[in-house]
């Protein structure tokens, strides 16, 4: 890399310290374009050309084995929007370095993900979708946590017309189901804030 | 990024939920170094200099940018916050096109008392919401959420009512299976729940599934003397273990016992060391049962695997008044207590046990108004337990919990019809179909 250095900077600066400092961040910018290197390259079906870096791609099985067949080149996925894409891509830095941290279990969403499925249902949809066909396990399970969150509280005709489903119980069985040995006692919120 | 959203001041949830909201929009402007979506191709600069030059939120700031070393490109910012691109569908009935690999998934990540719900939606659901392997799938799943198990006996009929933190929604679960003498409920583990009660003279423990609604007595014990007991349940074994400890009144020293449901039998093990007084307190840790001691006020701790107990010289807190032993996660332990015999100077405490260095460390205290919204008296008792890193105080007097979550360092208020009655007896519940009482 080149530098310019403003006469303003190194007014004052013995030539030792600066030879010292330029030599370090010669040395800085070689270990980080040499980190930046190993990069995949990803087409999605809209024709869009995404680098990122291989530790983070392939917390996807799928493009992991898709590059495994490619051997360094252009990575197509022919089902996988860019805009879906990116957002999964942007999920996945933040998650790269997590490993086999089960916090995703717990059940509750960490403060940086809930943010990030704070979307409507299209977008959830595309990404839930995306997340299983990329086979991003600890995505999809936090996507499928926010969807039970979405069907959380709905009743049962409601949960039907959401995912259009036809009801096909006859009356009779629709109410011995119901009449079952589960039912809510307190259907609210008992969570009280005070 | 960190700090905003785990004040414990801040309390409340819905505040939290603002705060975090908040937080997300600072992160945006100050930090625009995300992903962006790259238009017509190019490669994208992430060069370390790249990131300091878009930074640019204070005055002071400002200098810099203007010497910044030329030949570097702008980074363009992040779009994560905006309007959602008009290429993705926004049909009405996207859901209808669900695929059915990705509905299995998503059911397998619904808690167990919703399972039972929405079998009505439909016949394809309700067969695939009782298929054995499907359960299996769902088992596999490796939490669902904590739910809160509260048990009362109603004028000898038993009362059961659960309330699922993830749900936000107490059930109400029928316990009629449960014979007359079940009386103590000892606690729960891995989906099962361990009962206790003396049957004529006969001290007798037993083990059931709620969810299943299946349950066994276990085989009588060595020694028959209402003893502590605790469960734990290993499920990459898939057995559990019930400890016998201490004499409920103390007064008799018995050895300890050991029920494995591999071999169906209880073992008998080391008489506990002399102390005077041993407590109730009790937290599965590790492999290890920690106890608490109250004359003197100390730590014994009883190795399953050697079946012997000792003594852990980690100095307790001064003026501690009822000390509980709580398990988190990978081999926490807590220790909750209120420090001070004055009630303006009471507070609730929280310890950690360092177990390199042997130690109580504190690591978190009670808010003043939440405490004194828990126990108006000084006198008050209140009762303590946890697991997974929540810890959940109930009180006597009053019928509401206090939950609180180590990890974010959040407090938050349970209430519900169940925890009124004053004699219930609470315990964090894992409901699981896969538990066996076998």
């Amino acid at each position: 890399m080149a530098f310019t250095w403003s006469k303003t900077i190194y007014m004052g600066l013995d030539p030792i310290f600066l030879t010292e400092l330029s030599i370090s961040i010669i040395i800085f910018s070689t270990i980080a374009s040499s980190k930046k290197s190993r990069v995949s390259k990803i087409k999605t079906a809209d024709n869009e050309i995404f680098e990122v870096e291989e530790a983070v791609a392939t917390m996807s099985n799928t493009i992991k084995i898709m590059a495994g067949d490619c051997s360094g080149g252009v990575i197509p996925l022919n089902n996988v929007h860019s805009t879906i894409f990116a957002r999964v891509i942007e999920w996945c830095k933040k998650h790269v370095d997590d490993g086999e941290d089960l916090e995703y279990y717990k059940g509750a969403l960490k403060n940086c993900d809930a943010t990030f499925f704070e979307v409507d249902q299209a977008v959830l949809y595309h990404l839930l979708t995306t997340a299983n066909s990329l086979d991003i396990k600890p995505l999809l399970h936090q996507g499928c946590q926010r969807f039970v969150d979405m069907i959380n509280g709905k009743t049962v005709e409601e949960i039907r017309q959401l995912l259009h489903i036809k009801n096909d119980f006859t009356n009779e069985e629709e109410d011995e189901t119901r009449k079952k040995l589960w039912s809510s006692v307190v259907g609210m919120n008992s969570f009280i804030l005070l | 990024m960190d700090g905003v959203g785990e004040s414990s001041e801040s309390g409340s949830g819905e505040s939290s939920s603002h705060l975090i909201k908040n937080e997300a929009f600072r992160d945006e402007e100050s930090c625009p170094k995300q992903v962006s979506p790259i238009r017509g191709g190019g490669s994208r600069n992430t060069s370390p200099l790249g990131r300091v030059g878009s930074r640019n939120t204070s005055p002071s700031r400002q200098k810099v940018i203007k010497t910044k070393p030329r030949g570097l490109d702008e980074e363009t910012v992040a779009t994560f916050g905006k309007a959602v691109h008009p290429d993705v569908q926004m049909e009405d009935n996207i859901w209808a096109m669900l695929p059915e690999d990705l509905l299995n998934e998503i059911l397998a990540r619904v808690p167990p008392f919703m399972i039972f719900r929405l079998r009505s939606v439909c016949k394809r659901w309700n067969s695939i919401l009782q298929d054995n392997s499907f359960l299996k799938f769902h088992s596999q799943v490796p939490s669902h959420g904590p739910c809160l198990l509260t048990f009362w006996k109603n004028s000898q009929t038993p009362q059961c009512s659960i309330f699922s933190l993830p749900l936000k929604t107490w059930y109400r679960v029928p316990f009629n299976f449960l014979p007359q003498w079940a009386f103590w409920l000892v606690g729960s583990s891995g989906g099962l729940v361990c009962f206790s009660g003396l049957d004529g003279l006969t001290f007798k423990t037993l083990v059931c599934n709620p969810l299943t609604q299946t349950w066994r007595t276990l085989p009588s014990m060595n020694y028959n003397q209402q003893r502590q007991l605790i469960m734990v349940v290993d499920r990459t074994d898939k057995s559990f273990k019930v400890i016998a400890t201490s004499d409920i009144y103390g007064d008799k020293s018995l050895p300890t016992e050991v029920y494995d449901s591999k071999i169906d039998t209880w073992t008998v093990h080391q008489i506990m060391p002399a102390v005077n007084l041993c407590s109730s307190k009790m937290a599965y840790c590790d492999s290890r049962l920690y106890l608490e001691t109250l004359s003197p006020l100390g730590l014994m701790m009883y190795r399953l695997d050697s079946g012997y107990w000792e003594h852990i010289p980690a100095k307790f807190p001064r003026s501690l008044l009822d000390g509980y032993l709580v398990t988190g996660t990978q081999k926490r332990l807590f220790l909750v207590g209120r420090i001070g015999l004055y009630s303006t100077l009471q507070s609730m405490r929280i310890w950690e046990l360092d177990h390199a260095k042997i130690m109580w460390v504190e690591i978190s205290r009670m808010p003043p108004k939440y405490f004194r919204a828990l126990l108006r008296l000084s006198a008050e008792r209140f009762e303590c337990f946890g697991q997974d890193n929540l810890i959940c105080f109930t009180s006597w007097n009053q019928g509401k919990g206090l939950l609180y979550d180590v990890d974010k360092k959040v407090w938050s208020w349970i209430a519900g019809c169940a925890l009124q009655s004053y004699n219930s007896q609470v315990c964090f519940y894992e409901p699981r179909f896969d538990a066996s009482v076998h």
